[in-house]
């Protein structure tokens, strides 16, 4: 009915303009800075209610009163303006917002004006993530925002990044909750980062508060795009990458390898493996007898190709009418590994629907699917992947005969016939997820929304491990030895289901102009069945079919687990502002669940903030440099219940006993109690005070956000260590107390000169965390959690160098074997003994401080460049012992780093004195290699993660085959790394020990808009 | 339209959910503090404690018998063991929680009485006091005093417990042998699974007693088990064949714990190809040393030292059947393959090729073969090479290790009387595979002096039990330990290096009183492959372990750690 009387009221406007005199105005908008055209920007006349809006190509048209001297522009996220007509077409570029100001970030079940926010909210748009070019949007948040450390530990295809917001909060589970569009989810990675239109990152109790028990380690809201009236495009998007490793260690060649490892055995006590008339002509005899005698680089090898490619087609449809928009996209990446049989693929498929059913009834119907698939070299017994192998098997073994056959490696060790033929590791995961909201307004300001969402995980896994059979070289038909004792598979399948359901009710009111009061009240659930199911067989008489029937009978076995938890949760939110100065927010959320028990599964979470916008206040309104000034400050609490499902009762765990009956073996059931249970834990919950400064200055050019947080964790989940003679494993219990620290600056310049645009932006932040309270210490490992250190601080030895002498041996406290060339460390009890008990002392914090990221962007005429730094100020990394540590496996190779830097008997004691690393020993192994500060050194780095360079034309010979625009580029990843390793380690300060690389990628793309 | 629509939504939210339930319990097993209740689960509760995590005799590696090429020694043979010792740590930790589980059931057997007879709980009850009392025997052998928990405490009380006199602890574990013995069954026949017997009550408080140094006590308690007659324990006829499959249900088994492949419960390749022959795919990583083959006497009863019949040349010839029935004999056809390491056998015959074949078991070619020289044969059989993978049951007591205790209990109460002999020469003869009557065939005992005796014993107890895990203590408990485990580990010279003339063995090798060999005197005629070190001022006892002297500071630690 309003639409029929407002169409009438245009119908009369339209007449009374026709009668009146009329002039006609028309141009075209576009983006200042990228010369997009701008399509659905309104264009109203002032003083009156009509207007038009621009079409795809950023054109509009429209009569105006024959008076009128200025048409007004607007478009969300852009500056006003008030163009004033001079009779010809006007050419209109508009100015993106500081975005600061007028930019609308998404909140917990809700949006808000940034300059609204009291809360500590960082933000990251869609741009900002697509333009980073990963593959993941874990790793694209890298550097991105301050207060969020992303850490990366392999470059493999299809991994991801670990996401830490504001240091640790517990000792368990610490990733932050992810939401896409308001729906939990378990990893960020499934997002299509191109569907992304922006994240807001909840870092402060006081807007994570309304997440409740799953706020406390900060919560991650993903908005995927959604189609705007007036849309239609098609837009076609590939990409193709090479990656190449970012360091990898080298280790020393085989005479070296052979010598030393005598060495190394005389130090132990025995006497050299290999003769001298052997090693002298070891070269000679690998030449004559080269199938017998092997001098194989195997981590040349099973780096089977210097550049691992990855590729990625994305197919993006928007169509936006008034009463239906949608927005399609289907997305393929693609990923090799370095060497053959490791692969990952993931196909997306995003399907966002808003209807509009009636003036006051619109629905979303949003459709996700993701498929992943990663293929991965089998791990024969025991032993690790091919980059594992690579580095610790030492060239006196063989991959190949001289024929091409598979030499049998160290005894039927052989990386290179396990990736050829060693079978496969597959994951598939597919996931569903439907979305389906109506939103309803029953009278205008109040909007009631009923939401469910179903979400459906079915994974399936197959591994299957061949065996493989070596043949000596001259008896080609004599098996020499095996990788495994039988071809075996293994399959298993998971099903996930999560249905989350959600009612809203949100009412907006401006009252008399000056009261901004906005209500939202919510009622929550969320059910999760999980059920998993496994089944095997060994001993597979043929090889290649990898299927259970053909299995051997006889060694079958199969498993299956289930659980479930739910949680039910109602919560409101009161925000308030006062002539946009005076800002309030208060959340509260009541949880209750099912993982605890009945009398402790209730918890209540308030928080509130406030802001206070000097700006607005009369005596600031003069000072011309300063745009906008904002103090703000938050208190809140959230809780984590990610804490095991069941762990308040007292399970009883099946066993099986094998007992005679006559001749025969049988199994019999048993059951025991394994955990000490402890009935009354609850919630951890999170404690975090903060207070923030928002400001602007020169026209919003500038911008700087600084927070500081104040966070205390308590009740935090902990191992309870229990005597042993108690006779239980260790239960979890409420015991510990975690405290943060720390700040966050973000900085903001945004300008241009000309058609120059730019912006540059950087952020810095840092999250000391310490432990306040806790009842047991635990086992007392590499890094340990003691009250009043930093949470996980390294725990080990103080070196006091290397022992030159056997009298200084003699006269020092030492462990009972040392010898010269051994670690001497402190004796922290003064007993003249070392000791794991009494003389470790922590050696400072493991995590990373001072964590820095930044970009740069700009653009010319249809160029555009973007730069993408990251770092880390202060880490405390042990030396990557792979590169460290000779004879890994006792009989591994021997890192290059290493000759002429230990300390050796066959040395001067000039150079022994001189000595970078200890004695070659694998009888002190344990004792040199413990940690140590001997080992400890700076992990600070910093990272230039991505560069961009693309143009995008517009040429007109294409416009006639419907080709809009095309958008060509090149980028690199990791270029470039400053570390602080010494010069003879070239060792990744991301990369873990024997792990797959970290991947530097370069690559190239083509955007094509239809 | 407004009511439709807000019943819709109305609709969708109950539909949808509204119905999940906060009540949730596991649903793949049961998590109720009401077990016990009935027959059943008091069978489950029991049966629990008959797997092999509670049921191990001790490492044979940490001994002068066994070495391992590639890990060269332990914690034990390196003197390295400290209060933070896994192997310590798993033994204290998996006996206390044995011990917590039988105390808890029998806090609540009683829960059942109403739906299960008195006598069957009893019979459980007896098999869980045995289980407790082999837990304890395990922690006094090797901690000393250690916590005496009799019934379930709360975790208050767990903090404030202190190690109980071991001599305390040994009453306690007596009690529970003699009422283990008192209330179970002598045999199970036909369909019966065989559970925990009188005999094995009475015999593992024969060997604690033997530990603890208890004579009469051991002495009564093997008698015991000698008594109960042939029909009930008596040796197998097969020495060899005890260890393999056929001698799994052997009447010689007083204690053996099943192992099965088709149960999962078994070694695999990783653990069968250490002791293979590298001709049949293996490593031969894990081998006997030279000390246990030089222990073994020659066939007229004298160690290789005093026997004329000992040539260093031909080592194998004329020795105590059971050396070559426990160790692969030089150019015998092994798996498949004849076992040579010489250093110039660079071909083999293999029976199973039928040709000669590329000799990868010396260390002319494999650089990794033949580091003493020795492969282990016992227990050991074709098939683990065709499966590469073991389920010899675990054997943790057997009825000539009764027959040894019992001689050396009265040996050491000075009651030499035949019984002794023929307990010693029963077993002896088995060895041989004649009656213990066909002195004639086999070198029959007839000393009564104690000083032989107990040195014969001694001898008897390590070539008969090698790795049966019984070497360890028995070194313990003789106080030899700080002996045996601080020479060097000795092996073949290099094959550039080996006197070709002086192969395999340079000489004979003395050997003292305690039957610890010394080859110092043959200099580079024979290779140290490793050092041992054992600090006798504190390594007779294992560390109480650290985790538990930081959780409850009122527990002491032995000395020296």
């Amino acid at each position: 009915m309003k639409r029929k009387l407002l169409l009438l009221a245009m119908f009369l406007g339209l007449q009374y303009a026709a009668i009146a005199q009329t002039k006609k105005v028309s141009g075209k908008v576009i983006d200042a800075t990228t010369k997009q055209a701008l399509q659905g920007v309104s264009i109203t006349i002032p003083d009156t209610k009509q207007g038009t809006s621009t079409n795809s190509e950023g054109l509009f048209s429209i009569d105006v009163p024959a008076g009128t001297q200025n048409i007004i522009v607007t478009y969300i996220g852009y500056l006003e303006q008030i163009v004033q007509l001079t009779g010809k077409p006007l050419q209109l570029g508009l100015v993106a917002a500081s975005k600061d100001l007028t930019e609308v970030v998404v909140t917990g079940y809700g949006t808000q004006k940034k300059k609204d926010v009291t809360g500590s909210i960082g933000t990251v748009s869609g741009r900002d993530i697509a333009g980073r070019q990963t593959v993941q949007i874990s790793e694209a948040l890298q550097g991105a925002v301050a207060g969020i450390t992303v850490t990366r530990s392999s470059g493999a295809p299809g991994t991801g990044a670990s996401i830490r917001i504001r240091g640790i909060t517990t000792s368990g589970n610490n990733d932050p909750l992810y939401l896409v569009d308001g729906i939990p989810v378990s990893n960020i990675d499934n997002v299509n980062p191109l569907d992304v239109e922006n994240i807001s990152v909840l870092k402060d109790a006081s807007s994570a508060a309304i997440y409740g028990s799953r706020g406390a380690a900060g919560v991650v809201l993903i908005t995927t795009k959604r189609a705007k009236n007036g849309q239609s495009d098609l837009e076609y998007n590939y990409e193709y990458g090479v990656q190449k490793p970012t360091a990898l260690p080298k280790f020393v060649g085989v005479l070296d390898y052979l010598n030393y490892f005598n060495e190394r055995a005389i130090n132990d006590g025995g006497t050299a493996q290999y003769t001298n008339a052997y090693i002298n002509g070891y070269l000679d005899s690998v030449k004559t007898n080269p199938n017998y005698w092997f001098n194989t680089d195997w981590q040349d090898l099973t780096m089977q190709r210097s550049l691992a490619p990855r590729q990625r087609h994305d197919l993006v449809l928007t169509i936006g009418t008034e009463k239906l928009k949608t927005k399609a996209s289907i997305g393929y990446q693609n990923a090799l590994a370095f060497y053959d049989n490791n692969n990952y693929q993931r196909y997306q498929l995003r399907i966002n629907n808003d209807l509009r059913i009636s003036e006051k009834l619109s629905a979303n119907l949003d459709i996700a699917y993701k498929r992943t698939g990663t293929d991965n070299v089998i791990n024969a017994a025991g032993y690790s992947n091919p980059i594992y192998e690579g580095r610790v098997l030492p060239p006196i073994y063989g991959a190949y005969y001289t024929d091409g056959r598979f030499a049998d490696g160290k005894t039927g060790r052989n990386p290179m016939a396990q990736i050829e033929d060693g079978g496969s590791n597959k994951y598939l995961g597919n996931q569903v997820v439907g979305r389906l909201a109506l939103n309803f307004k029953p009278i205008n300001d109040l909007t009631l929304t009923a939401l469910v969402a179903p979400s459906f995980d079915f994974d399936k896994t197959k591994v299957y491990s061949q065996q493989i059979k070596f043949y000596d070289f001259l008896q080609p038909t004599r098996q020499i030895s095996i990788n495994r004792a039988t071809t075996d598979l293994s399959e298993g399948r998971t099903e996930d289901r999560i249905i989350n359901g959600q009612i809203l009710a949100n009412y907006v009111k401006t009252i008399s102009k000056d009261h901004n009061l906005s209500v939202l009240a919510g009622y929550e659930e969320n059910y999760r069945f999980y059920e998993s199911l496994a089944a095997s067989r060994q001993g597979f008489p043929l090889t290649g079919y990898p299927y259970l029937t053909s299995g051997s009978q006889l060694l079958r076995d199969n498993d299956g687990t289930a659980f479930e938890t739910a949680l039910r949760s109602f919560f409101g939110q009161v925000t308030y502002g006062y002539k946009d100065k005076y800002l309030f927010q208060g959340n509260l959320r009541y949880d209750k669940s099912s993982r605890f028990g009945a009398a402790y599964r209730d918890a209540v979470f308030p928080s509130f903030s406030v802001g206070w916008v000097l700006t607005q206040e009369d005596f600031m309104k003069d000072i011309k440099w300063l745009s906008f000034f904002k103090l703000r400050g938050s208190l809140g609490e959230v809780g984590n219940e990610r804490i095991g499902n069941y762990p308040y009762q007292a399970n009883l765990s099946p066993s099986t006993a094998l007992l005679y009956q006559g001749t025969s073996i049988i199994p019999v059931n048993g059951y025991a109690q394994v955990a000490f249970n402890i009935p009354d834990i609850t919630w951890e919950t999170t404690r975090t005070a903060g207070v923030g400064v928002d400001m602007a200055f020169l026209s919003n050019k500038l911008s700087v956000t600084a927070d500081y947080f104040n966070k205390k964790t308590r009740d935090i989940l902990l191992t309870r260590d229990i005597p042993n003679y108690a006779g239980y494993a260790d239960p979890t219990d409420n015991l510990g107390v975690i405290g943060a620290k720390g700040f966050e600056l973000e900085l903001g310049w945004r300008d241009h000169i000309g058609d120059f645009n730019y912006s540059i932006s950087a952020n810095l932040s840092d999250a000391k965390t310490k432990v306040l309270e806790i009842s047991n210490t635990g086992a007392l490992g590499s890094t340990v959690n003691i009250v009043g250190e930093e949470f996980n601080s390294w725990f080990g030895y103080k070196s006091l160098g290397i022992f030159q002498t056997a009298e200084e041996v003699a006269n020092s406290a030492k462990f009972t074997n040392s010898k010269p060339g051994d670690i001497k460390y402190q004796d922290m009890n003064g007993n003249n003994t070392i000791s794991s008990v009494d003389d470790r002392v922590i050696l400072g914090g493991s995590l990373p401080r001072y964590s820095y990221g930044g970009s740069i962007r700009a653009d010319y005429k249809g160029i555009d460049f973007g730069l993408v730094f990251q770092g880390v100020a202060q880490k405390l990394s042990l030396m990557p012992y792979e590169q460290v540590q000779p004879f890994a496996e006792d009989f591994g190779n021997m890192p290059a780093a290493l000759p002429g830097r230990f300390w050796s008997t066959n040395n001067t004691t000039e150079q022994n004195i001189g000595a970078k690393f200890p004695r070659l020993s694998r009888a002190s192994n344990g004792n040199n290699y413990a940690v140590s500060d001997f080992w400890l050194i700076s992990g600070a780095y910093f990272r230039l993660k991505n560069i961009t360079i693309g143009y995008t034309l517009q040429p007109s010979f294409l416009k006639k085959v419907g080709v809009k625009s095309i958008r060509i580029y090149a980028a690199v990843n990791d270029l470039f790394t400053i570390d602080n390793f010494p010069n003879y380690i070239d060792a990744d300060p991301e990369a873990a020990n024997f792990g797959y690389p970290i991947v530097q990628t370069f690559m190239g793309g083509a955007v094509i808009k239809f | 339209m407004k009511t439709k629509i807000i019943h819709l939504i109305i609709i969708i939210a109950l539909t949808s959910f509204g119905c999940s339930k906060l009540d949730l319990n596991p649903l793949d097993g049961p998590s109720s503090a009401s077990f016990y209740s009935n027959q059943n689960e008091l069978e489950l509760s029991v049966n629990d404690l008959y797997r092999l995590d509670f049921w191990s005799n001790d490492n044979d590696l940490f001994t002068d018998d066994f070495w391992h090429r590639a890990q060269l020694g332990n914690a034990v043979t390196f003197g390295t063991m400290n209060a933070d010792d896994g192997t310590a740590n798993t033994l204290w930790t998996n006996a206390y929680r044995a011990i917590s589980r039988v105390n808890t059931f029998i806090a609540n057997k009683d829960k059942a009485l109403a739906n299960t007879s008195a006598t069957v709980i009893k019979v459980y009850e007896a098999e869980m006091r045995l289980i407790r009392a082999y837990q304890y025997s395990r922690l006094v052998t090797h901690f000393g005093d250690v916590p005496l928990i009799k019934e379930p405490i709360t975790l208050e009380e767990s903090y404030k417990v202190t190690r109980t006199d071991k001599e305390e602890i040994l009453v306690f574990v007596f009690e529970d042998f003699d009422y283990a013995a008192a209330n179970l069954p002598t045999i199970y026949t036909g369909t019966q699974t065989k559970r925990l017997t009188k005999g094995a009550a009475l015999a593992l408080k024969a060997r604690t007693a033997l530990y603890a140094g208890k004579w009469s006590v051991a002495r009564d308690a093997a008698n015991a088990v000698i008594q109960m007659g042939a029909s009930v324990y008596d040796l197998n006829p097969s020495y060899r064949d005890l260890f393999l499959k056929a001698g799994e249900t052997s009447k010689e088994l007083i204690i053996s714990i099943p192992r099965d492949q088709t149960q999962q419960v078994f070694n695999g390749s990783a653990y069968v190809q250490d002791f293979i022959p590298r001709n049949a795919t293996g490593f031969g990583a894990q081998i006997p040393t030279r000390d246990i083959f030089d222990s073994y006497e020659c066939i007229d009863g004298k160690p290789i030292d005093e026997s004329p019949l000992y040539d260093p040349k031909k080592p194998f010839a004329n020795r105590d059947p059971r050396l070559t029935a426990n160790i692969v004999e030089f150019s015998t056809q092994w798996l498949g393959y004849s076992y040579q390491p010489h250093p110039d056998s660079l071909t083999v015959f293999s029976s199973k090729t039928g040709t000669r074949v590329r000799n990868n078991d010396t260390r002319a070619i494999a650089q990794f073969a033949s580091f003493t020289g020795f492969l282990w044969k016992k227990g050991i059989d074709q098939s683990w090479f065709d499966r590469l993978a073991e389920d010899n049951d675990r054997i943790i007591f057997r009825f000539a290790e009764i027959l040894l205790i019992y001689a050396e209990a009265k040996i050491e109460l000075g009651e030499i009387d035949e019984s002794v002999l023929n307990a010693i020469n029963r077993v002896r003869a088995r060895g041989y595979g004649v009656a213990v009557t066909a002195t004639s065939s086999y070198p029959a005992i007839t000393t009564v002096n104690a000083a032989e005796l107990r040195k014969i014993v001694r001898r008897e107890r390590r070539v008969e039990f090698v790795l049966e895990g019984l070497r360890y203590m028995d070194l313990i408990r003789w106080k030899l330990a700080e002996k045996a485990l601080t020479r060097p580990v000795i092996g073949l010279p290099d094959p550039a290096g080996q006197n070709r003339s002086k192969w395999p063995f340079p000489g004979v090798t003395p050997i003292d009183d305690d039957g610890i060999p010394d080859y110092s005197g043959f200099g580079n005629d024979v290779k140290i492959l490793a050092q041992r070190n054992f600090e006798k001022n504190r390594q007779y006892l294992w560390p109480i372990p650290n985790v538990d002297r930081l959780q409850n500071p009122g527990l002491t630690q032995n000395p020296n750690y």
